[in-house]
């Protein structure tokens, strides 16, 4: 949408938003894409493309940003330059892993990333989490599912929430703790899981 | 001249002071210390003792390993105490069928509440118009895709009513649809989200929390609730409160409810015979018991509970330890302190945590006698120097103590240590009164990583030992007090924006939690206040004359938590008030509130 990320002649100048910088030669669509990342957070960005270094053109685009924030991104490296951070970009990702990588949807997720970081510096929060725990696959977790259920509703039963802290506090040392760290409740409740599992499998239809 | 080196083994730290000792002249050349290997007063100890006499040495100018040109070693007689610290949770909250989502996305999209009967996305498709409805949107649906599918199902004239998406999708479906619906992204399992219920979805504007589903009596009109089912709705509303969006489905079979678990009862063994305080009372029922049976004798846990499984460990590891039979192993102190434990609903959708109550609990068990000699024969034979045992550690401690400039007999020392708290009062005469009080720096610990959520001791350690800070931009951070910092060179990006401890030489060590300063804050104060202070006003109760704390002058703090910033202070404005001049101690005017009784174990040997 036009109104969130746009090409810098569409946007009105005296909008606050993040600029963007690319090389002509890459595809427009991934403006798309980092622009998804700041809308997400609530941050416009306009974009355009310019030749030169990842470094440089995000310079140019932080200059050009009225909320001091620019993205640049070239076919071998993305950077994030900040216009009060003179020495260099603030943020660098280069090689396999940053857009150089060859699968696509690795791609997509630092893009997405880049355009929410770029978003989060302009507003002050802290970055978003690069490596966001991968949502599992829809069967696989079905299948999972009614088990850890219900051991995760009988584990409260074993009680203490915090079993593992006891004793081992003192123990820290480094030769310490090879006796009785162990709790002796331990085989127990492996025990108690096991038939627990057993007990669901069996009521199974 | 020979030299002698004193060394203080405790629950946490191995201290040293190295002097050379002519008659009664004594010359200190260094101090040191080092982590206590193992449990204080058993052999693993001897690995942190040479550690910190080679670190004194080498402070002295000798090689680290030489340890032959020690002529002599005297260790404490450590009093045969150790602490340990336990949380139990007194409630929980249980949902046998999935019937509520209430977490916190940090970007939900579009404002506002909605109620629909859940569907899934692919669904949309075929719902008549006038129905109301709340697709739920999986991961692998584009965002571009699912914001056309619904503005497609909205124009054909079906009731949007809000949208359950898993990705982190929110604001974008929100932009993109002809009008605004609440939407709640980033629930994980959205798979498990019950299909073909009536649901009711709420998100707040920003800087704002959800209302209607944190009141009992919404719900009740949303879903027409009987007042029987109102009340089973209850920790469903108290686990939403704060967030700022969240799910209600109603299930028909669902049953919600909180459970008290049976944490168990504890029992006091005093001088007026034995009573019995159960746990889920409360840590202040708990604290008032453990008073009204001074001198404790022994205390108990109820067989078969949580409670009475952690005194039966708690004997059973200082058993294995020390060699020490079963029956001979007498729990003297219990502190006991209320806390809140984020802990996970039971059958929750997207991993929510409801703040159960909990009592976190530290003990301190004495023994008859700990095996120091066996350790001094070891250490002897280890390095190949003469090793004596010291007179008793409070003895010592009050004589480290008593190197502080500006203080005289009769005196109170305070030892704030990792495991235990310890009082002891020095009279006119040079006789001593003792306490060991269960409940110090570790408990601090453990409530820090309870109610934060955290289970890292590290990090707890961290928060309790350094000041906060937020980092507002590159180049500057704000502290605390409200004043701000400015850097010469940019901070790094993991650390912008965030919570952070500023550590020695202005490390900053981000706190990657969704809290605010003024929360972690918070939570470290009250921890200390409720562990710190109130054992230390417990304590010297017990050793004052006549229990009067009136009655002392001069109070000494010494110890590894008396280095804190911010507990000597607490408890200098807590003793004010009895007219008392409380403060840290400085050992031999250079060393601060550390080293107190391995300086007095050297000044022992004087004979003075």
């Amino acid at each position: 949408m036009a109104s969130w990320c746009g090409h810098i002649g569409e946007s009105p100048s005296e909008r606050p938003a993040v600029m963007l910088l690319f090389s002509p030669s890459l595809d427009p669509g991934i403006a798309v894409t980092v622009g998804a990342g700041s809308e997400e957070e609530g941050v416009p960005l306009v974009w355009d493309t310019m030749e030169g270094a990842a470094e440089e053109i995000s310079r140019q685009a932080a200059l050009r940003s009225r909320l001091e924030v620019g993205v640049g991104i070239t076919s071998d490296a993305c950077t994030i330059t900040l216009v009060k951070h003179t020495q260099g970009p603030y943020i660098l990702r280069q090689g396999p892993g940053a857009f150089g990588s060859s699968e696509k949807t690795a791609l997509k997720k630092t893009l997405r990333w880049l355009g929410g970081a770029a978003a989060c510096l302009a507003k002050g929060q802290p970055l978003p989490d690069e490596r966001k725990e991968e949502i599992l696959p829809h069967s696989a977790e079905t299948e999972t599912r009614k088990t850890t259920a219900a051991i995760e509703r009988k584990k409260p039963l074993q009680g203490n929430p915090f079993p593992q802290d006891l004793l081992r506090r003192n123990a820290a040392g480094d030769d310490a703790g090879q006796q009785e760290t162990s709790d002796p409740s331990e085989d127990e409740m492996v025990r108690r899981l096991v038939a627990l599992v057993l007990e669901t499998l069996g009521k199974a239809p | 001249m020979p030299l002698i080196a004193g060394i203080d083994i405790g629950n946490a730290t191995t201290e040293v002071a190295l002097a050379r000792v002519e008659g009664r002249d004594v010359s200190f050349l260094s101090s040191a210390l080092a982590p206590t290997s193992g449990i204080k007063g058993t052999l693993q100890n001897v690995a942190g003792l040479r550690r910190a006499l080679g670190l004194a040495l080498e402070r002295a100018g000798f090689a680290r390993d030489d340890f032959r040109k020690v002529d002599r070693i005297r260790l404490n007689k450590a009093a045969p105490v150790i602490g340990d610290v336990a949380m139990e949770t007194v409630t929980e909250t249980i949902i046998t069928e999935s019937t509520m989502i209430g977490h916190n996305p940090s970007t939900p999209g579009g404002i506002g509440v909605g109620v629909g009967v859940t569907t899934t996305f692919e669904r949309l498709k075929e719902v008549r118009s006038g129905d109301a409805v709340v697709p739920v949107i999986p991961a692998s649906v584009d965002y571009e895709h699912a914001a056309a599918g619904v503005a497609d199902a909205m124009n054909r004239g079906v009731n949007v009513a809000a949208i359950i998406c898993q990705a982190d999708d929110g604001v974008l479906i929100a932009n993109r649809l002809p009008r605004p619906v609440p939407i709640v992204d980033e629930v994980s399992s959205v798979d498990r989200v019950p299909l073909g219920m009536r649901c009711c979805v709420e998100v707040a504007p920003p800087g704002r929390v959800v209302e209607l589903l944190a009141n009992p009596y919404d719900i009740a009109t949303i879903f027409d609730l009987s007042p029987e089912e109102t009340r089973q709705i209850v920790p469903v509303a108290r686990a939403l409160v704060g967030n700022r969006s969240a799910v209600v489905i109603r299930t028909p079979l669902g049953e919600v409810k909180e459970r008290r678990i049976p944490a168990g009862e504890l029992y006091i063994l005093g001088p007026s015979g034995k009573r019995i305080v159960n746990v889920e009372e409360g840590a202040e029922a708990i604290m008032d018991m453990v008073k009204a049976c001074q001198p404790v004798e022994n205390i108990f846990g109820q067989p078969g509970t949580n409670v009475g499984g952690m005194m039966e460990r708690v004997r059973k590891t200082m058993s294995n330890l020390t060699d020490i039979a079963l029956s001979d192993i007498y729990i003297r102190d219990l502190l006991a302190v209320d806390t809140l434990v984020p802990q996970k609903v039971v059958g929750g959708v997207a991993g929510e945590f409801s703040l159960e109550s909990g009592v976190a609990l530290a003990v301190m068990v004495k023994t008859e006698e700990l095996p120091m000699q066996k350790l001094a024969k070891a250490v002897e034979a280890d390095l190949g120097v003469t090793v004596e045992i010291g007179g008793v550690e409070a003895d010592m401690a009050i004589r480290g103590a008593l190197t502080t400039p500006g203080t005289k007999c009769p005196v109170a020392i305070l030892d704030l240590g990792a495991g235990s708290s310890d009082a002891s009062f020095m009279r006119q005469d040079g006789t001593v009164e003792l306490i060991h009080l269960a409940g110090a720096g570790n408990m601090v610990n453990t409530i820090i990583m309870s109610e934060l959520g955290i289970d890292d001791f590290d990090l707890a350690e961290s928060i309790k030992r350094y000041p906060l800070c937020k980092v507002e931009s590159v180049f500057h951070i704000r502290q605390e007090d409200g004043t701000v910092r400015f850097f010469d060179k940019p901070l790094d990006p993991e650390v912008f924006g965030r919570v952070a401890l500023i550590h020695e030489n202005d490390m900053l060590q981000p706190i990657r939690l969704n809290v605010t300063l003024e929360q972690v804050r918070n939570i470290r104060r009250k921890a200390k206040q409720e562990v710190f202070v109130t054992n230390a006003v417990r304590a010297l109760e017990q050793v004052a004359p006549a229990h009067n704390v009136r009655l002392i002058d001069y109070v000494v703090l010494v110890g590894g938590s008396a280095v804190d910033f911010e507990v000597p202070t607490m408890i200098t404005e807590r003793l004010s008030r009895w007219g008392v001049v409380a403060g840290k101690g400085n050992i031999r005017g250079k060393e601060g509130p550390r080293n107190a009784v391995a300086t007095g174990l050297v000044l022992s040997a004087t004979g003075a």
